[in-house]
């Protein structure tokens, strides 16, 4: 899977909790892309806007800013309101993928009912699709 | 029809025959019958000597009655003398006492002399004792002097005797036949007798009640025994009022007098009698005016005695006879002869004008020239000479006008008058036509009928009187009908018969009626006989007549009962009917009612067959045409069906009316907000709920649009705009089981409200009311919300674990660690592992909380007390706990200031619970502590319990975040959905416990500065 030479395709994970977080860039990495890590909504903001990622994996129970204040700013953002993002929660209650949706998340995926596998295959799925 | 038209030929020849022959027996007078068809002069006449023989009878009356009153008049004169001889002596002796009493009061000394020289019984007496006595009776509590007295005689005997006599004067002595003053000078008993305790009684009446002044007639005796009428006055003295010592007392001899008056008395009531109970009217007229009338000359009048006397007399007579009286009455008292017997007319009170005869006679009364006069009534004379006057002509025109064929015959029934109808149906052109043809009337008769009309004839002439006898009658052209006669007798005064008069009728219409009838009778037969109602007729006497096999079916008779009479049918019902039979009603009464003429209905009867029947009955009274009661008809109607139908609904509508009281109760007592609803929302009924519900009573809210009371209405404040539930009952007629809103209450709170509706449908199916019951379920779902929340938490917690554990396993499957073989990734792998038993444990901690949280709420959190060291038990935690803060690099210290002295101090605790309570408050401690921090846990004894601070130096609490502190996921930091370290349930579970071990938790924090925890624990009284 390793494209040598190649520019890797780059992907933020907004995830405060440690474990998850570790989990999934280990994944990404083993598939090649470029992960950067934000351990709070503040700080996922800020990469996104100064990083570039061409993807955003979004988790939404987080202290200080929440997932959907991100998302929120995130589409008001001119620089990234065209970044594909993926929410990954463990909420899996309908009003709460709604909102999710509505805010304009590409995607809103339960994370316990995915394996590591399946999540990175989503990057493919949004980004290398063109 | 043509029978009766038949024509009689022969007779036609005879009728001018006979006509001739009989011209001469036309008989002039009926004597006795002159009031029906008499001569007139001869009935006058004979009235008028009547009348003379009573006027002679009646002169015999009053000539002894002249008599009685004049032997009564010379009576009254000597009488009347004698009355005003004493009349005089008496006023003489008024006046001496008057000039007594005067001088009396005007000096002592005078006095004193005309006391003694007065010829007037006079005394003096002292009734001081008497007065003590009213005294005594006063304090006794008497106030009714007349009522005490009346019923206590003793008491005015005891009286009677407290009288002392002071003084009596010389005509006392004399009047009391005492012999000297000695004799007097005693109490007043041996001067009365009797009846003197009677004057005597109101005389202390009179003094008991504060009156000074006493008169009266009394009686008394003399010392010798004599009965004295005596004129008595009492009179207290000036100034002795207050003790009565001294009263002063006169007394006047009336015997005499008295004497005279009885005697009057007695012999006016003889004569008074005579005079009253005569049938004429008597009235003395004296100076013009009346002096004397008597009851009945009251009664002719109308004026009663009291009014006629003393008014002029003439003015009783009626105007017209006035002059005549006034002359004769002058010239009577003149001493002309004038005639003493003429008639007049009076004028009564009423403006009647009476006729009297009047016969006038002169006497003496009073002293006096008067004119008595007796009266009497000849109104009904009169009349009857009126009468006499009138009644040929008067019977002429009845006989004339009468609708009746009337026809006047001689015994041998040849014909003396009769009337233009009978003229008509016999078929002559005028009366005169019979009259002069000298008929008979039995040739209006078929001659095959002839016989019978003669015996007939015969049977009149000893009955007097014969009904409704159906002839076949000629006319004068010799054509029949069908007819009626009715005969009677007339005699002479001497009983002997003189006349027949018949009445005939034509009665073709009749007989054509009764054919009719026949024919109706026996088309009702049918009826009768097949109709369902059971019907029996009962005769005068109560004797079954006729019943119809309805009848017989109903009652169940089983043997003939026609002939029998209804009170041996009601005493034996067992012989005649085949079940007992049970009336609800009165038999012989209900009987007794219908004979006396009234209908009596709806009579219920009970026949015990199997199953049991109902029988209504009717009882009609048969009534002859005069109304008399002939009969009795009586008419049964099986009304079983009816019957049960009605306990049906009877029994129904009780059940309804139990159940209507229960839903009642029901409505009044249920927690939750009942309504009562018309379709279009208008509110009939709302119970106390509603109240609490809506803050309206129920009068407020009665005729309100419900929705609109009730502050139904979506979150932009419509009143149901989508869905109208109160519609859908309403087209749907089914209830809607539940529906929640938002209502507003009266204070503006929102509040959220389940309600069902259930239609009430009227009779014809549609919804005419709608009753809703509403429960205020905010807190249901406050709950609900509080809950669901929960379980998205807990859930999101319990998954995270999970995405680890199940991550890392999925990673280790797939080889995306490599190989387990290869040395070089077994480290990893080891890694790996060790991050999936750390998620492991996590989990594990998440769950116990989550099932203790469970427990809690539930209620089914056992703990098992014990009595806990407490001290030593937190030695243990924290020694036990030190190595795993050491570990973060956090200090963990102890400070107390209890001393040895104190000996051991106890709780009443779970130990295992009360140590998971430091254990998580050092937990969490520890976790929010950076490296290098400290914990403090300092614990001391205030007011019988342990206060324990866990003091750290970490990050602290937000203080909006600090009253939230101890609910469930609500760690410090934010929202809820910040993340930490912990299950966010254990504060939940530590306040939880400590409150289960009766102490109190709180928590004090500064942002940047650190938390302290602090918490009591009740000690157990040393010992």
């Amino acid at each position: 899977m390793e494209d040598i030479g190649e520019e890797k395709i780059r992907v933020l994970l907004i995830e405060d909790e440690k474990e998850v977080a570790e989990l999934y860039k280990l994944k990404l990495t083993l598939d090649g892309y470029e992960v950067m890590l934000a351990e709070g909504g503040q700080e996922g903001l800020d990469k996104a806007f100064t990083l570039k990622p061409e993807l955003i994996f979004l988790d939404i129970k987080m202290p200080e800013m929440d997932g959907f204040e991100v998302l929120k700013k995130l589409r008001e953002g001119q620089k990234t309101k065209d970044i594909p993002v993926v929410i990954l929660s463990n909420f899996d209650e309908q009003d709460m993928v709604e909102k999710g949706l509505t805010l304009g998340a590409n995607e809103y995926l339960i994370k316990s009912q995915f394996t590591p596998e399946e999540i990175s295959r989503k990057v493919r799925d949004w980004v290398q699709e063109d | 029809m043509t029978s009766q038209k038949r024509t009689y030929n022969k007779n036609k020849i005879n009728w001018k025959s006979r006509s001739r022959k009989n011209t001469a027996n036309v008989p002039k007078t009926y004597d006795k019958l002159g009031r029906q068809v008499g001569d007139r002069s001869i009935g006058l006449s004979e009235v008028k000597a009547q009348l003379e023989q009573e006027s002679s009878e009646r002169k015999q009356v009053e000539l002894e009655l002249k008599k009685a009153h004049e032997e009564l008049e010379a009576k009254v004169r000597q009488r009347t003398t004698e009355l005003t001889k004493t009349n005089k002596a008496l006023q003489e002796y008024i006046r001496e006492r008057l000039k007594v009493e005067k001088t009396l009061l005007e000096s002592e000394k005078r006095y004193r002399s005309l006391f003694e020289d007065s010829p007037i019984s006079l005394w003096e007496e002292d009734f001081s004792k008497v007065k003590q006595y009213f005294d005594l009776l006063r304090r006794k509590g008497i106030k009714k002097f007349r009522s005490y007295f009346d019923s206590n005689p003793k008491a005015v005997y005891e009286c009677a005797s407290r009288v002392k006599v002071i003084n009596v004067n010389n005509a006392t002595l004399k009047f009391y036949k005492a012999k000297n003053n000695k004799e007097l000078l005693k109490n007043l008993e041996m001067v009365f007798d009797e009846e003197s305790y009677i004057t005597f009684r109101e005389e202390l009446i009179a003094l008991a009640n504060g009156k000074t002044v006493f008169e009266a007639e009394a009686t008394n005796k003399t010392l010798k025994g004599e009965k004295r009428f005596v004129a008595i006055k009492v009179i207290v003295s000036p100034g002795y009022e207050d003790t009565l010592s001294k009263v002063f007392v006169s007394i006047i001899d009336l015997t005499h007098h008295k004497q005279v008056e009885e005697a009057l008395f007695t012999s006016e009531k003889k004569y008074s009698t005579l005079v009253e109970k005569s049938n004429d009217g008597i009235i003395i007229i004296q100076d013009g005016v009346l002096k004397f009338v008597n009851q009945k000359s009251a009664e002719i009048t109308g004026f009663s005695i009291n009014e006629a006397i003393g008014r002029p007399f003439i003015s009783f007579v009626s105007p017209k006879c006035r002059e005549l009286v006034l002359e004769r009455y002058r010239r009577r008292l003149n001493g002309e002869s004038v005639p003493d017997r003429y008639d007049i007319e009076i004028l009564a009170k009423d403006g009647r004008k009476i006729p009297v005869e009047v016969s006038a006679s002169l006497i003496e009364h009073e002293g006096k020239l008067a004119d008595m006069a007796i009266l009497r009534d000849i109104t009904d004379r009169k009349e009857a000479e009126k009468a006499l006057r009138d009644s040929e002509e008067h019977y002429r025109t009845l006989v004339e006008t009468s609708p009746d064929a009337i026809t006047v015959t001689d015994l041998k029934g040849n014909i003396i008058m009769t009337n233009k109808k009978a003229a008509k149906l016999f078929g002559f052109k005028s009366i005169e036509e019979i009259s002069l043809g000298g008929l008979n009337a039995f040739d209006f008769i078929i001659p095959e009928e002839r016989d019978k009309a003669l015996e007939n004839a015969r049977k009149t002439l000893k009955t007097g009187r014969i009904k409704r006898v159906d002839y076949t009658m000629v006319r004068k052209d010799g054509t029949t009908f069908p007819g009626n006669l009715n005969a009677s007798l007339i005699r002479d005064e001497k009983g002997k018969p003189k006349a027949f008069i018949r009445i005939a009728r034509d009665i073709t219409e009749r007989k054509e009626a009764e054919r009719i009838l026949e024919e109706e009778k026996n088309k009702m037969d049918v009826l009768f006989k097949t109709t369902k109602e059971g019907l029996a007729l009962y005769d005068m006497e109560h004797r079954v007549v006729d019943v119809n096999p309805a009848l017989k079916r109903l009652f169940g008779v089983k043997r003939n009962i026609i002939g029998v009479k209804r009170e041996d049918i009601s005493d034996n019902r067992n012989k005649y009917f085949k079940n007992k039979l049970d009336r609800f009603d009165d038999s012989l009464k209900t009987q007794q009612e219908v004979y006396s003429g009234k209908t009596v209905s709806n009579v219920l009867m009970k026949v015990l067959s199997k199953p049991p029947r109902y029988l209504e009955g009717n009882y009609v009274p048969i009534k002859r045409r005069d109304g008399k009661v002939v009969g009795m008809s009586a008419s049964f109607r099986d009304v079983t069906v009816l019957k049960n139908q009605a306990e049906k609904i009877a029994q129904h509508l009780l059940e309804v009316e139990k159940q209507k009281n229960r839903v009642q109760a029901l409505f009044e007592n249920v927690e939750e907000s009942a309504y009562i609803f018309d379709k279009n929302l208008k509110i009939i009924s709302a119970n106390d709920a509603c109240e609490i519900m809506v803050g309206s009573t129920e009068k407020e809210l009665i005729g309100k649009n419900y929705y609109k009371s009730f502050g139904c209405h979506d979150r932009n404040g419509h009143y149901y705009p989508e869905f109208d539930p109160v519609a859908k009952v309403v087209t749907s007629k089914e209830s809607v089981p539940y529906d929640e809103h938002l209502h507003m209450n009266k204070e503006g709170k929102e509040r959220w409200v389940g309600v069902s509706y259930t239609p009430f449908l009227n009779e014809r199916g549609d919804v005419e009311q709608i009753l809703s019951i509403a429960r205020d379920i905010t807190t249901i779902k406050e709950l609900e919300k509080s809950k669901s929340e929960f379980v998205s938490l807990a859930s999101h917690e319990l998954r995270t674990p999970l995405t680890v554990i199940n991550g890392y396993l999925s990673l280790l499957l797939s080889g995306d660690l490599g190989s387990l073989d290869k040395e070089q990734t077994r480290s990893s792998f080891l890694a790996v592992l060790n991050k999936v038993k750390h998620e492991t444990e996590r989990l594990t901690n998440l769950v116990g909380d989550l099932l203790n949280v469970s427990r809690i709420e539930e209620g089914r959190l056992k703990l098992s007390f014990r009595k806990v060291p407490i001290v030593e038990t937190i030695d243990e935690v924290i020694s036990e706990f030190k190595p795993m803060a050491a570990i973060k690099g956090v200090r963990v210290k102890v400070s107390h200031n209890i001393s040895k002295r104190e000996g051991i101090l106890y709780v009443m605790a779970d130990k295992d619970k009360l140590k998971q309570v430091f254990v998580n408050l050092l937990d969490n401690a520890v976790k929010f502590t950076e490296s290098g921090g400290e914990i403090i846990t300092e614990y001391s004894v205030e007011n019988g319990q342990i206060f324990i601070q866990i003091k750290d130096t970490g990050i602290g609490i937000p203080p909006n975040m600090l009253p939230r502190i101890f609910e469930k996921f609500q760690q410090a930091g934010g929202s809820f959905l910040k993340e930490n370290k912990g299950t966010g349930l254990g504060l939940f579970i530590v306040k939880s416990l400590v409150e289960s071990h009766k102490g109190r938790i709180w928590v004090d924090s500064k942002v940047g500065k650190g938390t302290t925890f602090s918490f009591t624990i009740p000690l157990l009284a040393a010992k």
